[in-house]
């Protein structure tokens, strides 16, 4: 026969887990409202930089000889992989499932003898890799300070970078972060940043078939400046899309879990009467069958 | 009054300015350009100054911090990393 006073206490320390959780959901679906603006006012300002590069490297060759951001380098031994993830746990498989996109990958590419490095934005995603495959993880990026991302923090993380790719310490880039689609879906994705894949849709062309345009100063010029930037921005906008994805992931699992302690609520309360119910019920036999014995 | 086109101006964290215009001057890299109506298709690159906008009813100033500006299709787009304010 289980202690009442116990069930009691479990009762009530379930109901003050369900508070938290409940809190926990409240934070994050504030949060999650702030992460979508951001991540949405943002989106122009990629789309254009997307239109402009577009434009000039449609019909641009580049000189064979040059490392540059556009076509990278015709080597393809040393792979970067930047691995956005949070700062936070309680959110779900929101680490875990762009981690496992990210393992698949660093095996595959070990399959085929390339070299591979990563780059931990977030330390949740340093703490799930560091055991398997600490020798090859170059830098963790700390975000705990930033509240609210801002430009300067996408703008010094592509620095870096990108100062490590005229080092000549890596060949290819990609970047994995969780995309937002909607606070029950968040899509591991997958993109390469350096060099950049262009997707030009047929249409697309044929509409701008007959634009020219003017460069100033020239062609090149223009590309060695947009290019870092463009970096830049892709670094943002994952930064941005994955806050969003993590306050959505935490906002459901902290649903679930809320709703998984009032079941437990339930249950135990319901235990918990039984037992009372049969502690009254033993009572009462004993009294009866002890005035039968006088 | 002379003929006016869409112009916009976007930073990584908002749109800043999206409107007609019928003139804009800005501070290309090599020197400052102005647009009219119906210029060549033109991309060029942005140093730190100011932007001036003149439409039907008035004139407007900004500083951008550097970008890139592309002009097609009747259509001014500045893209700038940022606005300085005053």
């Amino acid at each position: 026969m289980p202690n009442l006073d116990d069930l009691k206490k479990r009762i009530g320390s379930v109901k003050s887990t369900e508070k938290i959780t409940k809190a926990m959901k409240m934070v994050a679906a504030a949060k999650l409202r702030r992460a979508q603006e951001a991540a949405e006012s943002s989106r122009p300002y990629s789309d254009s930089m997307k239109d402009l590069i577009e434009s000039i490297s449609k019909g641009y060759k580049p000189s064979s000889t040059d490392r540059n951001l556009l076509t990278g380098d015709e080597k393809d031994q040393i792979h970067l992989l930047i691995l956005f993830t949070s700062e936070r746990g309680l959110c779900g498989g929101f680490n875990s499932i762009v981690t496992r996109t990210l393992r698949d990958k660093i095996e595959n590419l070990i399959d085929q003898n390339k070299t591979v490095k990563i780059v931990c934005v977030g330390k949740k995603g340093y703490d799930i890799l560091k055991r398997q495959y600490s020798e090859m993880i170059t830098e963790v990026i700390d975000m705990r300070a930033v509240k609210s991302i801002t430009y300067q923090d996408a703008k010094n993380i592509s620095d870096k970078v990108v100062k490590m790719f005229f080092d000549g310490e890596f060949d290819k880039c990609s970047i994995f972060y969780n995309e937002f689609k909607s606070v029950i879906s968040q899509i591991p994705t997958e993109q390469q940043v350096i060099p950049i894949e262009i997707i030009s849709n047929e249409s697309d062309q044929e509409r701008k078939e007959d634009s020219f345009f003017e460069f100033e100063p020239g062609e090149s010029e223009i590309l060695d400046e947009i290019l870092p930037l463009n970096f830049t921005v892709q670094v943002f906008k994952a930064l941005l899309e994955s806050a969003a994805s993590e306050q959505g992931a935490r906002m459901s699992a902290m649903d679930n879990a809320s709703r998984n302690a009032g079941d437990m609520i339930d249950n135990l309360t319901l235990f918990y009467n039984r037992s009372r119910q049969a502690v009254i019920t033993k009572e009462l036999i004993e009294i009866i069958s002890g005035a039968e014995a006088v | 009054m002379s003929d006016s086109f869409n112009f916009s101006v976007v930073t990584p964290e908002q749109t800043y300015l999206d409107g007609e215009a019928s003139m804009v001057v800005v501070p290309g890299i090599e020197g400052d350009i102005g647009f009219l109506a119906n210029h060549a298709n033109i991309i060029t690159s942005l140093r730190l100054g100011t932007i001036v906008v003149t439409s039907d009813k008035d004139t407007n100033s900004f500083n951008v911090e550097k970008g890139f500006v592309k002009f097609s299709e009747n259509k001014l787009l500045v893209v700038a990393e940022g606005i300085v304010s005053e």
